[in-house]
């Protein structure tokens, strides 16, 4: 919206610089921040051997990754990073990080994700929630 | 034969516990299973619980609920690069008497469900509930579990946002991404005595900041006081999110290391990173709320008031109106859908459908018309910054400059027109 209204003044566009155009990576505090992967250790966490997040076919991600382009959405949403596109063909899916969120359920653009909760009260359990 | 209930609730969250005190409270067989350890481990919400609603389910709840603190002050921002404009209201009437209080969901949920189970309710937890049971004519009649079956004259779908039952059981199609926000959340503990200094509380005394503002996408975030931890969050609609290709992981890095926020969380630790999704979509987008035999309440039936920021009270009140229901079929001995209606009817008089079909056209009117978040906070920010700047010019100049803002970014047309929009459809 406001990039199509008229040349603002200097002062307004070295604020509008200086704030959200900027890639989160380039923040200065980049060098403190603790990976998602850290934060998950935080979590008490007990496995279920059977995987409840299963991608149907890795051929549709193929072709999701040709139009889509990679991160593909579900890599783009995933607060926990359980899909990571390998070798450029296959959608590894670490099932031990997921936090049960839905997100990738949900925005998957070819219901690709076979998606359930684990069983037996495995899985994430929050402390503070 | 499996063993069969009056009542069989899917999932110990507020809309669940309520439906099995209401219903245990009036004598019917009532099951409740709780896929986590138990109940609240798999719960996650901002958050603030309101006290009226909770005292209709448990009276007297605040003798014995685990409260973190009274909220006394409640504060909007919105939020810009590297500044906030924030309006906030702080009331003793509030601390006289209790409007909402912090809560965790694994203490609050815990707790709540020892109510229900205090009422006669049977609970069961680790049980993952994997889909309904039909009978030869169609209607729900039971539960699958991953222990096994279970009877019921009357399903509970109280699954929470997924709304994995009611998916299954064919009543609704997966949610699209521009009807759900996804929010990112992490507690920081920090001893009791800092927490209140960092902001002006004392004894039980709590505060609630939300915050509001756009990137690319559109964002909204809180920052919530507990007894000796702080909660953060932000979340996004997940079309949004896919659109910028923005991760809500960086989002939440983004808005920690924001200069307003950054010292509020100085010298705490990070003790749990958690994330949900929450159900936004309004009264257009509530699937259908009964079938034979079936009855869905809370987030699984997308029954939040993003707007106003209530989906716990939501939860609660359509789990006890989903309660009655069953306790009216019960009577008359009829389970099908026409008598299961009855609990739409309670939901329409009270002010869940109420609140949700006069405000039904908000999100779908903001999602459309980008600037009120992604361009007005901004404007906003530089309005006041250029009302408290003294920098040796006339007065005069700085006003120039504030209308210039207005009327180069939106022009005063889009400035009526957006202001007369959103006043119709939200008042």
């Amino acid at each position: 919206m406001s990039d199509q209204t008229q040349p603002k003044g200097a002062q307004q566009q070295a604020l509008r610089s200086a704030s959200f155009q900027q890639s989160p990576d380039s923040q200065s505090e980049s060098s403190q921040k603790i990976s998602v992967e850290e934060k998950l250790y935080l979590a008490k966490y007990k496995l279920d051997e059977r995987p409840h997040l299963v991608i149907y076919d890795q051929s549709i991600c193929l072709k999701c990754e040709q139009i889509n382009g990679t991160p593909q959405p579900c890599m783009i949403l995933c607060p926990a990073d359980v899909y990571k596109w390998e070798d450029g063909k296959r959608n590894v899916v670490s099932y031990d990080n997921c936090v049960e969120c839905g997100a990738c359920r949900i925005i998957c653009p070819y219901a690709n994700i076979e998606w359930k909760y684990p069983r037996w009260g495995r899985g994430l359990s929050l402390r503070y929630g | 034969m499996p063993e069969k209930f009056d009542v069989v609730i899917v999932g110990a969250g507020p809309a669940g516990v309520s439906a099995a005190i209401t219903t245990s409270k009036a004598g019917l067989s009532t099951l409740v299973i709780e896929r986590g350890d138990f109940p609240g481990t798999k719960n996650m919400f901002g958050g603030i619980v309101f006290a009226k609603p909770t005292a209709q389910i448990v009276p007297d709840f605040w003798r014995t609920a685990p409260i973190e603190r009274r909220v006394i002050e409640y504060q909007y921002w919105l939020l810009s690069g590297e500044s906030h404009v924030s309006i906030s209201h702080r009331n003793q009437k509030f601390a006289k008497e209790l409007n909402s209080f912090t809560a965790l969901r694994a203490r609050f949920d815990r707790w709540f469900a020892q109510q229900a189970e205090a009422s006669g309710a049977t609970l069961i937890t680790k049980t993952t509930v994997t889909g309904v049971l039909k009978d030869s004519r169609g209607a729900v009649n039971g539960v699958t579990t991953d222990r096994g079956e279970v009877l019921a004259n009357v399903v509970i779908a109280c699954d929470g946002v997924n709304s994995l039952i009611a998916k299954g059981a064919g009543m609704h199609e997966e949610w699209k991404p521009q009807d759900i926000a996804l929010a990112v959340k992490e507690t920081y503990s920090l001893a009791k005595e800092k927490i209140d200094e960092r902001f002006n509380l004392r004894g039980d005394e709590g505060i609630a900041i939300m915050i509001y503002g756009g990137r690319e996408e559109e964002f909204a975030g809180f920052i919530y006081t507990n007894k000796d931890t702080i909660s953060l969050g932000i979340g996004a609609i997940m079309s949004d999110l896919a659109k910028y290709k923005t991760r809500p992981q960086d989002l939440l890095e983004w808005i920690k290391s924001h200069p307003s926020i950054k010292p509020l969380l100085e010298g705490s630790s990070l003790r749990e990173y958690s994330a949900h999704l929450i159900p936004e979509g309004g009264f257009n987008k509530i699937p259908p709320l009964y079938g034979d035999g079936i009855l869905v309440a809370g987030d699984a039936a997308m029954l939040v008031n993003a707007l106003n920021w209530e989906g716990t009270n939501f939860a609660m009140y359509s789990g006890k109106f989903a309660g009655q229901t069953a306790i009216e079929a019960k009577k008359n001995g009829r389970f099908d859908s026409s008598q299961l209606a009855l609990y739409k009817q309670y939901l329409e008089e009270s002010f869940v459908l109420k609140d949700l079909k006069k405000f039904k056209d908000v999100p779908h009117y903001i999602s459309t018309h980008r600037q009120y978040l992604t361009l007005y906070p901004e404007i906003i920010n530089t309005i006041m910054y250029k009302f408290f700047e003294v920098d040796g010019r006339p007065k005069e100049d700085h006003i120039r400059e504030m209308k210039k803002e207005i009327y180069n970014r939106r022009g005063r047309i889009g400035l009526l027109l957006d202001a007369y929009g959103l006043y119709r459809r939200a008042t």
